[in-house]
């Protein structure tokens, strides 16, 4: 029995979580190591006083104002009498102030454990304020991302590298692709493609491999939306970690417009070059350093300078 | 040989065949004033020492803040008008 005892006292000595319990009259008679340096209330200071004063003491201004302390000691007094309290063997949380000013949230169980005298209180609590802490701060880097990633004016996807799954989608991306998110996330890149041919899969897979492992990429490619039209779209590819995960984000915009300006300026520069280059009249152009850009075969003649010597001289 | 691809290295002269000083070269002007120039004479030396009577009409070349990026320039070779004399009695 005291082999049994000393065991039992070693585990709650050693325990890093808090453990506490009151006699039949409430008073506390265990307070391990793990409960005072979370409270910063040393074991000599709470052994034999009742638990709703230390509890009180241990409250936060906001609990005090809601709580007094006749209404915590009702509340456990009826634990003790009967053994029954709506709070008994439900996990809770709750926060403390310790008397350096400092919060700290803790997780606990009380239990009551039947005596021939009455019952007495057990309470076993963990000090989760890190992980609460840790939790609250993943969750608001999400909500920032999460905005971030609806406000865009780029469509952006979230993609399954693996199996190209697509796992979410903002609204531009649906918007620009005609598409609901329920609808999107049946589908992969390659449905969002003019290019499903097995080649253009395979070119795409190698893409993704490479900014899996080397990092992002800008590619331009030949977009369709659900409607089977078709645009020109420049993707922006990326490695993201979420929820732990590697993803790969790719965040799309229509250059259809640019492509258009581009070919439109390519055509207006290929008239002009075949025109300048039949006309009778000689034609030079410099650049704003004076330095000879361009010369027509009949400036050519004039000059006796060739467009050679002017791109091997300028 | 490349870098003479320069018109500053042309040996551009004026009708009276003294140098033009290049504040006064025709795309200077126009880069300058950002206004076309047109029929204006000179005389530029060819590699084969031949010198070649020339009308010019230069203009600027802008992009869309109206800054100069370049000049076109056309020639019309007026050698042949200014040994008869005629281009001499345009200028």
């Amino acid at each position: 029995m005291r082999e049994s005892e000393h065991k039992l006292r070693s585990v709650i000595d050693h325990s890093s979580d808090m453990i506490i319990l009151t006699d039949e009259s409430g008073a506390i008679i265990e307070w391990n190591a793990s409960a005072a340096t979370t409270t910063g209330l040393q074991r000599e200071e709470v052994l034999n006083r009742p638990i709703w004063e230390v509890q009180t003491e241990l409250g936060t201004p906001e609990r005090r104002a809601l709580i007094s302390l006749e209404e915590t000691r009702q509340m456990i007094q009826q634990a003790l009498d009967t053994g029954h309290a709506s709070w008994l063997g439900q996990l809770s949380e709750s926060t403390i102030q310790r008397r350096d000013g400092v919060q700290r949230t803790l997780q606990s169980i009380e239990f009551a454990i039947q005596t021939e005298r009455g019952h007495r209180i057990g309470s076993v609590m963990r000090d989760v304020t890190d992980y609460q802490q840790a939790k609250a701060a993943l969750l608001q880097s999400e909500r920032n991302y999460r905005e971030i990633f609806n406000a865009s004016s780029d469509a952006i996807f979230i993609q399954d590298a693996q199996n190209g799954a697509i796992l979410d989608a903002n609204q531009t991306a649906l918007d620009l692709f005609v598409c609901s998110y329920g609808e999107a996330l049946q589908m992969s890149l390659a449905d969002f493609s003019m290019n499903t041919g097995p080649e253009n899969q395979a070119v795409m897979q190698r893409t993704i491999k490479e900014v899996m492992q080397n990092g992002p990429l800008r590619i331009e490619w030949l977009a369709r939306k659900k409607n089977g039209e078709s645009f020109w779209a420049e993707l922006a590819l990326s490695k993201v970690e979420l929820g732990g995960q590697s993803r790969l984000q790719v965040a799309l915009r229509d250059i259809s417009q640019r492509k258009q300006t581009e070919k439109e300026l390519f055509a207006e520069k290929e008239r002009a070059q075949v025109t300048l280059h039949s006309i009778g009249d000689a034609v030079i152009t410099t650049d704003a350093q004076a330095q000879v850009e361009y010369l027509n075969p009949a400036a050519e003649m004039l000059t006796g300078w060739t467009m050679a010597d002017a791109r091997a001289g300028c | 040989m490349g870098g003479k691809c320069n018109p500053l290295e042309w040996g551009i002269a004026g009708p009276d065949g003294s140098l033009i000083p290049q504040t006064l070269l025709p795309y200077r002007q126009v880069a300058q004033s950002r206004q076309p120039l047109y029929d204006t004479r000179c005389s530029i030396l060819r590699p084969d020492e031949q010198r070649v009577h020339l009308a010019v009409n230069a203009a600027p070349l802008t992009d869309t803040l109206g800054d100069v990026q370049g000049v076109v320039m056309t020639f019309e070779d007026i050698t042949e008008r200014m040994q008869g004399g005629i281009g001499v009695a345009r200028e």
